[in-house]
């Protein structure tokens, strides 16, 4: 008798793991976008939203991909909403990624001091692509009751050292030297797709 | 006199036996420098005073020469017996044919041969531009607008085929280059001028723009395909725009960055003295003398020959109606700059 309602139970069973696995992960359609992505923000002094920065990890790819066997890589969005320029500096800047355990790691900034053998040999335009920037442009301010313009943004991309980073990131930290000020970038809440 | 001394020269050859031989090669020899002569006479009344040496090693000059090398060398190759009849019917046509069939190869391939020899020569011993030349925005003065900037760039290319710009605005980022470079560039008396060759190495010839003030130089300084256009001594050309200045920097450093790919610049070129007489390529003694030379630029006859020696008259023109500044002025580009980018030109 036990053995014979064992089957369906089993399945029942399972099925109901599943249905509560996917409850937790929020998602509606069931395809739940695997990328963890991380928000940091800066806002102004009446609360609107200066700098945004965005850097978003596929665990799968973060953790087999490698770059030259040395590297994990991350890419950055650094958005800027204001008027100025948003001065950056690979020597004065800081980037950790705060692991879920463990001490933080920085990302390397500057590649052609940090490694120069493997920067050396990049193309050049690799390298103008993977250089960290500048400056982001600022936001020219819209038309007299126009509608807000879209903000100026660009990538960054960060080198981690790969034996220091067995994991996926907990969180980042971003130091923006020009700004004087330290911006947490946390995972936002999963998207459903 | 010259003309009768020829005279002079063919009366005595046509008493000669071996004159039916050589009268062709005679023919095309006159014509080679009768044609020499009339492009020159073209050359010195359009252009002004042009130095003969110099002409004679101008490309024209040059393409005379080989095309009437390749002829004297075909008739030489033709200069065979014909036979005695022609063949007026399809029958004799054919046995013509077969008659002298390795004679028309030969003769067919031979010409093929020295056409293509005389082809290359003319195509390799023809002037050469530069025909895209990047301008990369390093960093940009207050006044100056990126989008009025971009349509400058816009109508520089507008009127001409002789060259045309791209304008790259990505900030300069001496991060991108290697630390070779990098080292290099650290080192070097003009460190600026040294990041825009590195980028013209992969880019191709650039002309790069910075507010920054040059160690060496008030207002530009050039070297192989590279030049770098400083804005920092604003005061020296004003009232004069930052605009007017750019326009007029930006096709003289171009005319140097070809000059200086093609066989390099006039050896007076920038050289230091107490005197200028407004041409291009002279030394400014003073940082004042800069706005004078952009209100009346003018080039000697002498550079003048030299440009139509080496790019063609097309270029020449192309350039001398540039560095005039006249387009900037015409009421739909002045207009423009006023109503749409809020920007009054001086003049």
């Amino acid at each position: 008798m036990v053995r014979r309602h064992l089957a369906p139970v089993l399945v029942l069973s399972l099925a109901l793991l599943l249905v509560i696995s996917r409850g937790s992960s929020g998602s509606v359609s069931g395809n739940s976008d695997p990328t963890l992505t991380f928000h940091g923000f800066v806002k102004g002094p009446d609360g609107r939203e200066q700098y945004h920065i965005v850097v978003d990890v596929e665990p799968t790819t973060f953790l087999l991909a490698s770059v030259a066997s040395k590297y994990r890589l991350a890419r950055m969005r650094v958005q800027n909403s204001t008027a100025s320029p948003l001065t950056l500096s690979a020597d004065q800047d800081r980037l950790e990624l705060v692991p879920p355990s463990g001490p933080a790691v920085a990302a390397i900034l500057n590649l052609q001091s940090g490694d120069s053998p493997f920067w050396d040999s990049l193309t050049a335009a690799t390298r103008e692509r993977l250089a960290y920037p500048v400056a982001v442009n600022g936001t020219p301010a819209p038309a007299t009751g126009g509608p807000p313009r879209a903000p100026e943004a660009l990538y960054v991309y960060l080198f981690f050292p790969q034996a220091q980073v067995p994991t996926v990131p907990a969180s980042f930290t971003y130091r923006i030297a020009s700004l004087g000020q330290t911006i947490k970038l946390e995972r936002s809440a999963p998207k459903a797709s | 006199m010259l003309w009768n001394l020829w005279e002079a020269v063919l009366g005595y050859l046509e008493k000669q036996r071996y004159w039916s031989a050589i009268q062709p090669f005679v023919l095309v020899g006159f014509g080679a420098v009768a044609v020499e002569a009339a492009t020159f006479e073209y050359v010195r009344r359009q252009y002004g005073a042009t130095p003969p040496s110099l002409f004679l090693r101008s490309y024209l000059s040059t393409r005379i020469l080989i095309v009437s090398g390749a002829l004297l060398l075909l008739m030489l190759l033709l200069r065979t017996r014909q036979p005695a009849g022609r063949a007026s019917t399809s029958g004799r046509l054919v046995a013509f044919l077969r008659t002298h069939r390795r004679r028309i190869v030969f003769v067919a391939v031979v010409t093929a041969l020295i056409a293509s020899a005389a082809g290359l020569a003319i195509v390799a011993t023809s002037p050469s531009r530069l025909s895209r030349i990047t301008i990369r925005v390093m960093d940009l003065p207050a006044d100056v607008k990126q989008d009025a900037l971009t349509y400058l760039v816009y109508e520089l290319n507008r009127p001409q085929r002789q060259w045309y710009f791209e304008i790259d605005s990505r900030p300069f980022n001496e991060l991108a280059l290697t630390s070779t470079e990098r080292q290099q560039c650290m080192a070097d008396s003009e460190p600026t001028l040294c990041y825009a060759e590195r980028t013209a190495e992969t880019e191709g010839p650039l002309i790069a723009l910075t507010a920054k003030p040059l160690k060496d130089a008030f207002f530009a300084t050039h070297r192989g395909l590279a030049s770098v256009i400083t804005t920092a001594d604003v005061d020296s050309y004003a009232p004069l725009t930052n605009y007017e200045y750019l326009a007029y920097l930006i096709v003289l450093q171009s005319v140097l960055l070809q000059l200086d790919a093609h066989g390099g610049l006039p050896p007076e070129a920038f050289a230091p003295g107490a005197t200028t007489s407004g041409d291009v390529f002279a030394f400014v003694p003073t940082r004042e003398m800069l706005k004078a030379s952009l209100l009346a630029p003018r080039l000697s006859p002498r550079q003048e020959a030299l440009i139509f020696n080496r790019f063609g008259p097309a270029y020449l023109g192309v350039t001398v109606d540039l560095l005039s500044l006249d387009w900037l002025y015409t009421p739909r580009v002045k207009g423009n700059f006023e109503k749409l980018f809020s920007v009054t030109l001086s003049r």
